[in-house]
């Protein structure tokens, strides 16, 4: 079974961390900025010549350090990409990250990538799929990784299960953590027609390691929110975020933006809004 | 049931319908977006609308193989067989240079060059649409082609005339 590792030899303070983007990280590297913790984006640094790893470089060891991935096709009928899941592993044993994480999606299908994080039917079949594939990539990776649920725009009609129970029972029988996206839970509550809240209640205690916020926007034809990082977090979201503090407690989080990124000192700005949040979290017992 | 249901909504999300379009615009414009990072120059030549048209035909036409969105990006063959780029028959060519400096920016210190040979003066062409440039930008077609080495020295990607 996989084993849980200790990592880099600084773990994420329970505050809000920002997802590293290009543009700010000469500026990062500077270190004028206090930075609670840096997100990468693992499939930005997997290349040889990585244009970013001086920068890592300097910034490891003084700043904590999570990987995120969008590349594991988790979800995917496809056999998993052990060349792929080789190449994550050499970067994680470079940068030492405190936490692994992925997505509970599918990104590729025979071979094609279609590098967007693609809903799944919510089966009993998917959930054995999915359970099976994590529990390979922690062996694999030699770590227990985090799951995250995604914002969704439509649903399978065969889909027999509540999300909320299917990334539970995912989590339990891999034996994995689950990050948590305040921001997808709702963009999907609103997009599918359930509430957000309940999804927050429903998820197990013990497995959320860590909080996901960021802002989303409407569609420009329709009706449906989309996840684009591309805007402050919205208001209802921060009422999502404090009340996934209020159930799992003070937790390391991550202010995504993506698109119209702001000035480095703005998003960190953003990201103390959350910190302010975090700071007023009851630890919960036990 | 699983694979099933996938290659369906796969099929469903290529098509033209409404309800997987958030999939499909983030699906084709993720692929387009690289397109156009990669190939600046080329953005310039052909005008961003008419560059947006031809990168999104290239996305559904030649997919990405590798999780790694830094892996794909080639254009030029592509541009080979779009009918609409056949009055810019240097327009491959400048792909190919703006390819291979891509993966140089990304290539292993120490990798050698690439060698691109074109009867184009595709450097020249490079050099006058640079956002900075200002020197003449008059680059005639006949003046003679061109063998180029690309690669990575100590200050970054680039290409030097052979």
């Amino acid at each position: 079974m996989a084993r849980s590792r200790p990592g880099s030899s600084i773990a994420p303070p329970a505050r809000c961390g920002i997802g590293l983007r290009a543009p700010h990280l000469a500026e990062l590297v500077e270190g004028r900025h206090e930075v609670p913790f840096l997100e990468l984006l693992a499939e930005n640094h997997l290349q040889p010549g990585d244009p970013a790893a001086a920068g890592l470089e300097a910034l490891r060891g003084r700043t904590p350090l999570t990987l995120h991935s969008v590349g594991m096709s988790l979800g995917s009928s496809d056999p998993l990409d052990f060349a792929h899941l080789a190449r994550l592993r050499a970067l994680a044993e470079r940068l030492e990250p405190a936490l692994v994480s992925d997505h509970l999606a599918w990104v590729s299908l025979d071979g094609r990538q279609l590098h967007d994080l693609l809903p799944l039917p919510l089966l009993e079949e998917a959930v054995a799929h999915v359970a099976e594939r994590v529990a390979r990539v922690q062996d694999f990776l030699g770590r227990r990784i985090a799951l995250e649920n995604v914002s969704s725009y439509a649903r399978f009609a065969e889909s027999e299960l509540a999300e909320w129970d299917f990334l539970s029972e995912i989590a339990a029988r891999a034996d994995c953590w689950i990050l948590l996206d305040v921001n997808n839970v709702f963009v999907s509550a609103a997009n599918l027609g359930f509430a957000a809240e309940a999804y927050v209640d429903a998820l197990p205690r013990a497995r959320v390691v860590q909080l996901h916020v960021a802002g989303h926007e409407r569609e420009a034809e329709g009706e449906r929110l989309i996840d684009s990082h591309g805007a402050p977090v919205a208001d209802p979201v921060w009422a999502l975020f404090e009340r996934a503090l209020a159930r799992f407690g003070p937790l390391p989080a991550v202010l995504e933006r993506d698109r119209a990124l702001p000035p480095l000192a703005q998003l960190l700005d953003e990201a103390r809004k959350a910190d302010a949040r975090i700071a007023r979290a009851v630890p919960r017992a036990g | 049931m699983l694979a099933e249901l996938q290659r369906a909504f796969v099929r469903e999300l290529f098509g033209d319908g409404a309800r997987l379009r958030p999939y499909r615009e983030t699906t084709l414009g993720a692929l387009a977006d690289a397109l156009a990072a990669i190939h600046p120059v080329c953005v310039r030549l052909v005008g961003e609308d008419a560059f947006r048209q031809l990168a999104r035909r290239c996305a559904r036409e030649r997919p990405s193989r590798s999780p790694d969105l830094n892996d794909y990006g080639e254009l030029a063959d592509f541009i080979e067989g779009f009918a609409p780029a056949r009055a810019l028959p240097y327009l491959a060519d400048v792909a190919r240079l703006e390819w291979a400096l891509h993966r140089a920016r990304h290539a292993a210190p120490g990798d050698g060059p690439t060698i691109l040979v074109s009867p184009y003066p595709i450097d020249r062409i490079w050099t006058t649409n640079q956002p900075d440039w200002e020197g003449d930008t008059e680059v005639r077609l006949d003046e003679g082609g061109v063998r180029l080495a690309i690669g990575r020295g100590p200050d970054g990607a680039g290409f030097t005339r052979l």
